[in-house]
């Protein structure tokens, strides 16, 4: 495994909320939901940068909304 | 992540007996997109139509070869000619081609490009495209193949006196 | 990169042998094993056009190129995996961590096989009478991503696309994943998934005993 470098940041109640709840419902540790995050926020801008669309699907409309990040 | 792994003996004996034996009935337990699909894995054949075939079969009948005396006289594999002429995606031995080059003096390197062990320049792309609309398999050349070979021949020659 | 040991089987006389498991490769080990492994899917291909032998029955890995991978391995969530022994390259895999979530299970996170092959010497090759050196590489990589995930904490969930010539391995009871039908966005290719409780199983069969 790479050698780790530590960060500490602080976060609000709201976004520390939404961490807890992102970590229960995946079954993830706080830290583990961090770095899917970091992932996939780098996968997604690489695919957009090469020119991807990156789409909502509305199940029911058929209508799709651009995601531009 | 293979820190963690470093004391444990994995996996064990019996368990991998069992799925080794598994892995046996099947052809294979590879995983990925049906490689020609996927952008991912693209031979350099991609590039340029699949003329190669159809370019020594002409070379050969121009010059009154069969596919037997052309083997012989490239000390090549008669199934391998067989193979090329009539394949479209068989990618021959770079050995092979190299001597049909020879035989049926046309340019090595050219010819390597079209047989897809090469990425092909642009002008062979475009010449190529050109050759194979005009050219049909015929146990006789034609007047109009005649002319479709030479003019194919003639860029592939030009092509490699730049290099 | 890190290197740590697995056991796969030699063929010839049936042992276990203990061969080197390697990540974090990168672009240009990819590159340079494509460079090993290339003549021998050459010397394959041509023994089966040779013999004739029908296109659609030939190992499906056989056009492969690892060496067009390279960029994938540059992303945080691509790890790639690799299997040598004697010095040289047994098997390869390459897994993500972030593109695919479980259907199985409530979009839960999991290690996505994307791509795992054996070198073409270890392959059977029915028509050509052939079989392969080395047993078991292919089990061991799956063994690695069940590994992995259970590392990244996604107790052990996997999810693989399976071509047609390894549906019946991983389908099977040894691997123990779930069906989850054909997938149309990977030209129809079947989509399978190792529950957390399989994956439990699966490690605890295959770990130390």
């Amino acid at each position: 495994m790479a050698t780790k470098r530590t960060m500490t940041f602080n976060l609000t109640d709201p976004e520390m909320t939404a961490l807890e709840e992102l970590a229960s419902k995946k079954d993830l540790s706080k830290t583990a939901v961090l770095r899917q995050a970091l992932r996939l926020y780098q996968m997604v801008d690489l695919r957009l940068e090469r020119g991807e669309k990156l789409v909502f699907e509305d199940k029911g409309e058929k209508k799709a909304e651009l995601v531009v990040l | 992540m293979t820190e963690n792994m470093k004391n444990k003996a994995i996996p064990n004996s019996k368990w991998l007996r069992r799925m080794a034996d598994a892995e046996d009935l099947c052809t294979s337990v590879a995983v990925g997109g049906l490689a020609q699909d996927l952008g991912m894995f693209q031979s350099a054949v991609a590039e340029v139509p699949k003329v190669f075939g159809r370019l020594i079969e002409y070379a050969r009948r121009e010059r009154g070869l069969s596919v037997e005396a052309l083997a012989n006289a490239a000390n090549v594999e008669l199934a391998e000619i067989v193979a090329i002429e009539t394949e479209h995606d068989t990618v021959p031995q770079p050995r092979t081609v190299y001597q049909l080059a020879q035989v049926l003096k046309l340019p090595a390197p050219r010819l390597t490009e079209l047989a897809g062990l090469a990425q092909p320049r642009k002008v062979l792309s475009e010449a190529a495209v050109r050759f194979a609309a005009r050219s049909e398999p015929m146990s006789k050349l034609s007047d109009d193949e005649k002319e479709a070979f030479e003019e194919f021949v003639k860029v592939l020659v030009e092509a490699s006196d730049g290099g | 990169m890190s290197q740590s040991t697995v056991n796969i089987l030699r063929r010839a006389d049936d042992q276990e042998v203990v061969a080197t498991l390697r990540d974090g490769i990168k672009p240009e080990d990819l590159a340079a094993i494509e460079r090993e492994w290339g003549p021998y899917r050459a010397k394959i291909k041509q023994e089966l056009v040779r013999l004739g032998i029908d296109k659609r029955t030939w190992p499906q890995s056989l056009h492969w190129d690892w060496s067009k991978k390279g960029p994938e391995l540059k992303l945080l969530e691509s790890s790639g995996f690799i299997i040598e022994f004697e010095g040289a390259t047994q098997g390869i895999m390459l897994t993500k961590t972030a593109s695919y979530v479980s259907r199985l299970e409530g979009g839960k996170p999991l290690v996505y096989i994307d791509y795992l092959e054996s070198a073409p010497w270890n392959w059977n090759v029915q028509e050509l009478q052939r079989k392969g050196e080395f047993r078991g590489v292919g089990s061991v990589l799956f063994y690695v991503a069940v590994l992995q995930s259970e590392q990244e904490g996604f107790r052990g969930r996997v999810g693989l696309h399976a071509l047609p010539q390894a549906e019946s391995f991983y389908a099977g009871k040894e691997c123990r994943m779930t069906k989850l039908g054909l997938d149309a966005n990977k030209q129809n290719l079947p989509y399978y998934e190792l529950s957390r409780k399989e994956a439990q199983e699966h490690l605890s069969d295959g770990g130390e005993k």
